[in-house]
């Protein structure tokens, strides 16, 4: 309930606007593990844009939705997509082990890293961003699901949020935002 | 658009043998009232567990249908899911039904009600063809096949 306050807190302070001028009141450095298996710090993405966002794996609709958008802004960024980096975390870190991670990201055009980590790590990520995540035990064969915040957060090359991505914005809009952050 | 069209099969032979023959001359009729458009199953990723499936139901008849349930022998479950937006946090939630109005449309795609295909076969390479069994609530069965693809060759 209290992430939810939070994300109701967070969502209300940016409503009036995508594009606030300054950073967002969220965001910060975290470690975590890539598909690799690798350590992976968030310091290693200064000097480049980063678009980081939270999804798990056995999400078969929003989640590749939302690679398969960032894929098509990378793509119409041309030679600057060369500046940006795509993250993509999990929030489902008891099935998303890093192998799992890699065999999906490898379904997309997109040179993106896959984090995960312990519960306790994803955790504390989700909670600087702002992050809903909550498993949900549902009738169904996948045992359960996880709701979660779909938003892609915009880093500028200092790693402070400055841009907010919405599910629901068109590649054109996602392209404008990531533009403004080069 | 590419759109793909099948019309239903088999359920009229089956019905044939179970029953008399004006009632299966009349269930006939009332089969191919439901058209499936434009099927598609997301292309999994290598070993993983679940993907998406779409599609567009047509109900040409006088009476709203309901899906209740898909199969496919190459899945080893699937299931009917609707995706629900609360703000900027997604929801998946099972469902017992998916309606179609009479004379209208219920188009299954990402963002929205979906297919939950589980288990299939690895390594299935865009354009292998996935045949798949849709029941309605009134017993009708509509068998169609559907394709492995992408979003963005569905748009």
């Amino acid at each position: 309930m209290t992430r939810l306050l939070i994300v109701l807190v967070l969502a209300a302070s940016v409503a009036c606007s995508d594009t606030l001028p300054g950073e967002l009141p969220i965001g910060g450095d975290f470690t975590l593990t890539d598909q690799h298996g690798q350590s992976f710090s968030s310091t290693s993405l200064r000097g480049s844009v980063a678009l980081v966002f939270f999804g798990y794996t056995f999400c078969p609709d929003a989640c590749p939705t939302t690679l398969s958008k960032l894929t098509a802004v990378m793509q119409r960024l041309g030679t600057d997509a060369a500046r940006v980096r795509v993250v993509y975390v999990s929030v489902d870190p008891k099935r998303d082990i890093p192998d799992v991670m890699k065999a999906h990201l490898a379904m997309f055009d997109l040179d993106a890293v896959g984090l995960t980590g312990t519960e306790d790590q994803i955790d504390l990520v989700a909670k600087q961003y702002g992050v809903f995540h909550e498993a949900e035990a549902v009738d169904s064969a996948a045992g359960y699901l996880v709701a979660h915040t779909t938003s892609v957060f915009g880093l500028d090359a200092n790693g402070r949020v400055r841009e907010l991505l919405r599910y629901s914005d068109t590649v054109d809009q996602m392209v404008a935002k990531v533009k403004r952050l080069l | 658009m590419k759109r793909s069209v099948w019309r239903v099969v088999g359920i009229a032979s089956v019905v044939l043998l179970a029953g008399t023959v004006p009632e299966a001359a009349e269930m006939a009729l009332q089969v191919s009232d439901i058209r499936v458009e434009d099927a598609w199953i997301r292309t999994p990723a290598p070993s993983a567990e679940v993907t998406g499936g779409y599609l567009t139901i047509v109900n040409d008849g006088n009476a709203a249908v309901e899906l209740v349930a898909a199969s496919s022998p190459r899945a080893r479950t699937i299931e009917l899911h609707e995706m629900i937006m609360e703000g900027e946090v997604m929801r998946m939630r099972p469902v017992k039904a998916i309606a179609v109005p009479a004379r209208g449309r219920t188009t299954l795609k990402p963002g929205g009600l979906h297919l939950m295909v589980f288990g299939l076969p690895d390594g299935l390479k865009p354009g292998v063809r996935i045949p798949l069994t849709l029941t309605f609530a009134d017993g009708r069965i509509v068998e169609i096949e559907t394709a492995i693809g992408n979003a963005e060759a569905h748009k």
